[in-house]
């Protein structure tokens, strides 16, 4: 049986739930960050089986600047963490006390 | 290929990249030059967005399309740039902070903000999302020794970085379903794609990019992080995220939703129309126990956003008309609104609603112009948010959702109680002991003026208004 899109777009699936799973569970920023990285590799995923699959170009070059942004994402989040976890000695998301949602 | 389609974009970005390059060469006490530039940029790029052609050309391989709604966007950001720019100048000073930093990512910002809008394609859409979305999440962690700041720009990463998750992830099922990125083409396909086996996917689809902009806008329930960020954020930030940030969500949501998802438009109407009711009672309702006045603007914004939402949801071009009469109406209360905070707040101080009492005496006008805002928002007779809500109730009437006009004015009712609170402890409340001082700097008056002016002149005059909203919403309902 030949692999075709509906079995990348469910392995995209799973890989998305389980970043979901990540942040929702996880609350170390450093983990959460990886965590929103795999449910954005999920969609590249699934973007470049469809591109595949469809023979347009479109899809690929989505996933070209979707690796470009994440990795300035990674940058700026890193950034924070580190400034946060220099001023404040912990890095629970938890702990986090000054503003409340 | 035809770069001209895009020069008020390069022009705000190369002044933004200028101002990185200049930012160290430039001493501490002529920093001012770098704003005053950045002021420049802002006027040129909306100078060029007036020469751009307006007839619905498609330019940059289907990137992106100018088109009346193209137009009136550029001018909302930019102005709403402008207004933000001058009212910073004294806010960063005092603070000793970064001007040309942080007027770098204010134009960098805007561009994201204005590539949003005049997307054509989702690729185009997502580049000008995450421009917009980065430099956001550095100008709410600016002030450096304030841990505040760090927190909620922490925050903001994290729930804006989630917030794109689910909407590349709903795009890129959208991808594989229809095999399509260009914007005007997936609508069609998606209806297409709802008849095979897997038409639940479309759902799934749909409801993701849907939740992924809500969390954008901060609509209830994805408003949680919006309270956070915009107590933590710089004041001038806060005021350019709620007018900004969310206008350009609201610019994706007609681009993407209500052009590109058009033929699916009776059963996202519902939905979007649960989402405006829900977001305006819980932002009214929660905004009634807050004691920090950003916070409790937070809140109020997310009501606003509530209105505004309506307009969308009824999915006519009457809808998204007033829509964007709502958006001009909501710039200039609240960016008004922020004026007089920022004039308020010396460090740490002026931020709670105690801290406003007696201004009324203090300072006459600060606390009648706050008024006139306040006023606004509620939707008082000759001001511009009475205006842009009778539009909003027209249409929901007329798209045959008159629940919704209900809900637009039960929530206008409840939004009294906290804004008269505020104008009680202005008016009524003694002078304290130890008040804190109140600096307008001339920018921050600037803006001000402005504010008051384009509050009045909505509220009295609005025919021009009106017919600028109708002719930009023309080609949206297709």
């Amino acid at each position: 049986m030949p692999v075709g899109l509906p079995f990348y777009l469910a392995l995209s699936a799973v890989l998305f739930v389980i970043g979901g799973l990540g942040v929702l569970l996880r609350r170390d920023p450093l983990v959460m960050v990886m965590a929103i990285e795999l449910m954005w590799n999920a969609a590249n995923l699934a973007f470049v089986a469809a591109a595949r699959h469809y023979g347009d170009m479109g899809g690929q070059v989505f996933v070209f600047v979707v690796i470009t942004v994440a990795a300035a994402d990674v940058a700026i989040g890193l950034a924070l963490t580190v400034l946060l976890g220099r001023t404040r000695g912990t890095l629970d998301a938890d702990r986090l006390k000054w503003l409340r949602g | 290929m035809d770069f001209g389609a895009v020069w008020p974009e390069i022009i705000l970005a190369g002044v933004g990249m200028l101002l990185v390059l200049l930012d160290p060469f430039v001493g501490a006490k002529r920093q001012r030059a770098l704003g005053y530039l950045a002021v420049g940029g802002i006027v040129a790029a909306g100078i060029a967005t007036l020469f751009e052609p307006r007839t619905g050309e498609v330019a940059l391989a289907g990137m992106v399309i100018l088109d009346p709604l193209s137009l009136f966007f550029r001018l909302l950001f930019l102005s709403a740039a402008l207004l933000v720019t001058l009212f910073s100048f004294g806010f960063l000073q005092e603070r000793d902070q970064d001007v040309g930093e942080f007027m770098a990512l204010l134009c960098f910002a805007t561009t994201g903000a204005m590539v949003m809008a005049i997307s054509w394609d989702i690729i185009s859409l997502y580049v000008g999302l995450e421009l917009l979305s980065i430099s956001s999440y550095i100008l709410v962690a600016f002030l450096r020794d304030e841990r505040r700041s760090h927190e909620a720009g922490l925050k903001y990463l994290l729930n804006g970085a989630l917030a794109s998750a689910l909407l590349l992830f709903g795009l890129s099922l959208i991808y594989g379903l229809t095999g399509t990125t260009a914007i005007p083409v997936l609508g069609r396909q998606l209806a297409a794609a709802l008849g095979h086996p897997y038409g639940g996917i479309v759902w799934l689809a749909v409801g993701l990019v849907l939740a992924a902009l809500a969390f954008k806008i901060a609509a209830a329930p994805f408003h949680l992080w919006a309270p956070d960020a915009y107590e933590g954020a710089p004041t001038p930030v806060t005021g350019y995220l709620m007018v900004v940030a969310e206008s350009a969500g609201f610019a994706a949501l007609i681009r993407l939703v209500s052009t590109g998802m058009g033929p699916l438009s009776t059963e996202w109407g519902i939905w979007l129309a649960g989402l405006a009711i829900l977001t305006m009672t819980v932002g009214n309702v929660t905004a009634l126990w807050q004691q920090n006045i950003k916070r409790m603007l937070a809140y109020s914004s997310v009501a606003q956003v509530g209105y505004i939402l309506a307009g969308i949801a009824v999915a006519t071009r009457g809808g998204v008309g007033s829509t964007l009469f709502y958006l001009i109406a909501y710039l200039f209360s609240t960016l008004g609104c922020f004026a007089v905070i920022i004039a308020l707040s010396a460090r740490g101080h002026g931020e709670q609603i105690a801290d406003y009492a007696g201004l009324g005496r203090r300072r006459p006008w600060l606390a009648g112009l706050l008024t006139l805002f306040f006023a606004s928002y509620v939707g008082i007779p000759a001001t511009a948010g009475f205006m842009g809500k009778l539009g909003l109730i027209g249409a929901a009437i007329h798209g045959d959702m008159a629940w919704l006009a209900v809900g637009i004015a039960v929530n206008s009712a409840i939004s009294i109680g906290y804004y008269w609170s505020v104008a009680r402890t202005m008016w009524i409340d003694p002078v304290p002991e130890a008040a804190g001082a109140i600096r307008a700097s001339a920018g921050g008056s600037i803006s001000l003026v402005l504010s008051a002016v384009g509050v009045v002149l909505l509220g009295l005059v609005p025919q021009m208004f009106f017919h600028l909203s109708q002719w930009a919403s023309a080609g949206v309902i297709r």
